[in-house]
């Protein structure tokens, strides 16, 4: 909402204007005199003080009116004829600056419910005309007028204590505050900037003349508004004018409304007493006509009753794949679109790895290093050092355009000097144009020679402003990299070598620095240092990484540039493949190892092997050659369970193991050569229809498991049918290893339910009987003939599925099996009959 | 005899004699939590379909990455 305070209006009887955010008057109030300001809370309630006036509760001169225009409370405050300013602290205490005509001091604090008043014990004698309430260091800001100690500062709690005072022998009218904490008092002469820290001016923008009444506001993005007479400027928060403009009357008021816009108020002209201002150029827009001068303004945030509940997601997310020297993009949900900058860049048949940090892809292929950027709008200008005395933006400062108004935080700039691009994230509507003078703070300066382009782009990986003095130089050649608490981490040349870029910065790779974010790489700290060939990094939380070697695992703990250190987790085995790690949802890490499937249980307890007892020539039978294989392991959040692949590069060829991390059980898998699977990720999208297991699969298809689909899909649309069987035995015929019988088999399926659910295909079965254990099993995996077989058909427990047949041996074997197309099965138990009829011969 | 789906999966540590219960050394393409009814008794594998139309590199050539990235929404 917008308030406005002003004159009486005789023939309308009102002190008091409120407004919607568009101007839609909402309610008016009498205070029956004068209003000078207003501060409204975040619950829209207004505070008012003015000249004193009886609204039919007494005299008065502070008014507290709820954001329906009724009066809450008002006070008579301490008898003052006149309250020339207020605000409030962020415990809803109120602070007024006041006249002498009574009192000695010129501030009061008065508690939330009006209950209590304390005078300020301090003062000169003059007015108050304006105070504030820091909302950076909680102190009190108290601007009067005309003599020494014009403008002052209050510890907030004692009242008593001055921390520091400035003296101008100007009068002080308006009071506000910088992001750093420096204060602005606009006074009869200048706007002043004060040190937050009493040391003094910093600067000041001199009015040229004197006036009464100037006002100043800050926005979200320090630029700095004031008034003074019939001008209106826009500084910088250097104070540098970026406009000024004149009006054709006096303004009296300038605010901050809704959505960071600015209001001025003053005189009545052309009918209108309010405007709102374009803050590129300065131009007032005729807003609200209140009918008489208006010496105050404020604005809120508007909660709109009954609206619809906006989008509280500030982000969204892409998926990003890379396959055939190509990079692509999720450009909108459910679409890949192919980033044409990039295309013919990578070399996909060497060793590439890629990263997510700070909105961008790093992505490491060698000698190859490049940024996919997708937070960042780029601009460009022929120079970037415009002139002598001019500076080159500085990573974090903020740019605004000349002529635009649009804001940018700089990111990355490509050169020191000359043609420069510069990557930041814009975070206004406003565009960058060409032809615009961009500044910042320090003087920086330069014209835009193109309009800006927004994401994403594609570069080559380099330190800030290309400037290899100051931040030393990215790697000559990289095989991974990975993020870790802000840095990333980049490995591989040479082999036992790793490096980390300064913490929130990957422009920066100097290591001659001395602070606790710095750059650096593990050769030059000796607690870092490892020897054995990194295979890759593996980042838990924020103050652990794993570092997987070729022949033993390592853990780094802490931060590397302040005391981190780097301690042993398995010198016994190392890591078998830069894609062979995952985290479940409980915090385990696995890892496919030279000795096996470990599982380093939350909270780095000791490894743990699961295959060395239910598998121990997994390892052997996985007989992982990196040189023709490629092996991922992969964590679906989906199913609760890993993914274990093995592809062959040339052909595609996988040999897979589903390990259920519900039963604990390890089953093999194969899948078409077009499914492959060479990458992997959980995609957590936004939206939960994309949001599932992905797999980067040997024919350039994304890939997801689907509980729904009964075959695998194959490069050109059509499908494959999925051979499934299970053995169930051996099975002991006889307790003492003689002789039994086997017969009456009978399967019950999944499903069968009458009206609803899925059903089970029907299965069809082989019976095995032999001598020993041995002869059963190795019967069902050859699929040997069987000594009986036939059908059981679904769903549920099916009449004529009893299989009378019997077979003899000391040991039998069941195998159930479906390889038909656009069928899938589910299995509840076999049952049968088991009867020892005598000895082994 | 009643026999119910070896839900702890493959198992070729101990003696073919001694196999222990639920596991099996049989298996391909099954899981212990089936597709039909997500219940712990076994079944088929899900399959394996296409989640994007789009073809990565245009090519019948390898997905060497996959990942994602948040950007940050300017309002």
């Amino acid at each position: 909402m917008i308030f406005v305070t002003g004159d009486r209006d005789a023939g309308n009887a009102r002190t008091v204007w409120a407004y919607e955010d568009d101007g839609t008057p909402a309610w008016y109030y009498d205070t029956a005199d004068a209003t000078y300001k207003c501060v409204a809370d975040a619950y829209n309630n207004v505070f008012i003080v003015g000249k004193k006036g009886d609204d039919g509760d007494g005299d008065k001169n502070l008014w507290k009116l709820n954001q329906a225009g009724t009066k809450v409370n008002s006070l008579y405050v301490q008898d003052e004829a006149v309250v020339y300013d207020v605000v409030l602290d962020e415990d809803g205490n109120v602070f007024i600056a006041k006249g002498t005509a009574t009192a000695t001091y010129q501030a009061t604090k008065i508690s939330p419910d009006f209950s209590t008043e304390t005078e300020f014990a301090a003062g000169n004698l003059n007015t108050g005309n304006a105070i504030m309430a820091s909302a950076i260091d909680g102190h009190i800001y108290e601007g009067s007028g005309g003599f020494a100690d014009d403008f002052r500062k209050f510890d907030k709690d004692s009242l008593s204590t001055e921390l520091f005072d400035e003296d101008e022998s100007e009068t002080c009218y308006g009071i506000a505050e910088l992001s750093d904490g420096n204060v602005l008092a606009a006074m009869g002469e200048n706007l002043y900037c004060y040190a937050n820290d009493g040391s003094g001016e910093v600067w000041h923008y001199a009015f040229g003349a004197a006036y009464t009444n100037t006002r100043v506001v800050v926005d979200s993005d320090d630029n700095i508004y004031v008034s003074f007479n019939k001008y209106l400027a826009r500084l910088d928060s250097d104070g540098n004018e970026i406009w000024k403009t004149t009006h054709a009357d006096v303004l009296y008021g300038v605010a901050v409304a809704f959505d960071d816009s600015i209001i001025v108020c003053g005189a009545r002209t052309g009918g209108y007493t309010v405007w709102d201002v374009t803050v590129a150029t300065g131009a007032l827009v005729d807003f609200i006509d209140t009918g008489t001068i208006a010496r105050g303004v404020c604005g809120t945030g508007t909660v709109a009753a009954g609206g619809a509940i906006a989008d509280s997601r500030k982000f969204t997310k892409k998926l990003v794949a890379i396959g055939n020297r190509e990079v692509w993009y999720e450009s909108t949900p459910g679409t890949m679109t192919e980033l044409a900058a990039a295309t013919g860049t990578l070399n996909t048949s060497a060793a590439l790895m890629a990263t997510e940090a700070a909105q961008k892809v790093f992505i490491v292929n060698g000698t190859t290093k490049k940024v996919v950027d997708f937070g960042n709008t780029k601009i460009a200008t022929n120079d970037i050092l415009l002139a002598p005395g001019t500076a080159i933006p500085t990573r974090g400062q903020k740019l605004t355009g000349g002529t635009s108004g649009a804001l940018m935080i700089v990111d990355l700039i490509t050169a020191s000097d000359g043609a420069c691009s510069v990557y930041g994230f814009r975070y206004s509507t406003a565009t960058f144009a060409t032809g615009e003078t961009v500044t910042g703070t320090g003087g920086v300066s330069f014209v835009l020679n193109a309009n800006e382009v927004a994401p994403p782009h594609y570069y080559n990986w380099i330190t800030y402003a290309a400037d290899t003095t100051t931040y030393g130089s990215v790697p000559e050649k990289i095989t991974g990299v990975a993020l870790y608490a802000g840095r990333i981490l980049a490995w591989g040349h040479p082999p036992y070598e790793w490096y980390a870029t300064r913490q929130m910065n990957p422009w920066d790779f100097n290591n001659g620095a001395t602070d606790d974010a710095r750059a650096l790489f593990a050769s030059n700290t000796s607690a870092l240092r490892i020897g054995d060939t990194v295979v890759t990094a593996i980042p838990y939380k924020d103050d652990i990484c794993v570092w997987g070697c070729a022949n033993s695992l390592w853990c780094l703990i802490g931060n590397p540039a302040a005391g981190g250190t780097i301690q042993e987790l398995d010198l016994t085995c190392g890591l078998l493949s830069a894609n062979a790690h995952a985290w479940d949802n409980k915090e385990n890490l696995f890892l496919i190892t030279t000795s096996g499937l470990l599982v380093v249980p939350r909270g780095f307890g000791p490894p743990e092997n699961l295959t060395e007892v239910r598998y121990p020539q997994f390892i052997s039978d996985l007989a992982f050659d990196a040189s023709i294989h490629r092996l991922t392991l992969t964590y679906d959040r989906q199913h609760n369970g890993l993914i274990i692949c093995r592809t062959v590069l040339a052909t595609g060829e996988s040999t897979a193991w589903w390990f259920d991390l519900r039963s604990n059980g390890l089953f093999p898998e194969q899948y078409p050569n077009d499914c492959g699977m060479f990458s992997s990720h959980y995609y957590a999208a936004i939206s939960p229809d994309y949001r599932k297991t992905l797999i980067g699969c040997n024919d350039g298809y994304i890939r997801e498991y689907a509980a729904a689909t009964k075959n695998d899909t194959l490069f050109d649309d059509t499908t494959q049918a999925i051979d499934s069987y299970v053995g169930l035995g051996p099975i002991p015929m006889s307790p003492k290893s003689g002789e039994g019988q086997l017969s009456n088999l009978h399967a019950t399926l999944a499903g069968g339910l009458s009206g609803g659910g899925d059903d089970s295909s029907s299965v069809g079965f082989q019976v095995y009987a032999e001598d020993t254990a041995e002869e059963v099993i190795s019967k069902m995996v050859n699929g040997s003939a069987p000594k009986a077989g036939g059908t059981f058909t679904g769903p549920g427990r099916m009449r004529g599925n009893k299989h009378t047949q019997k077979v003899r041996g000391s040991f039998a074997g069941v195998k159930l099996r479906n390889d038909t197309a656009s069928q899938t099965w589910a299995f509840e138990k076999l049952t049968g009959d088991v009867k020892p009829t005598g000895r082994a011969k | 005899m009643e026999i119910r789906f070896p839900r702890n999966g493959l198992h070729k540590g101990f003696g073919t004699e001694e196999q222990p219960q639920e596991t099996s050394r049989v298996l391909m393409n099954v899981r212990p939590y089936d597709v039909i009814g997500n219940m712990a008794r076994g079944g088929q594998r899900p399959g394996l379909k296409k989640a994007y139309t789009q073809q990565i590199g245009g090519d019948t050539l390898p997905i060497v990455a996959l990942l994602e990235v948040s950007v940050v929404v300017v309002e």
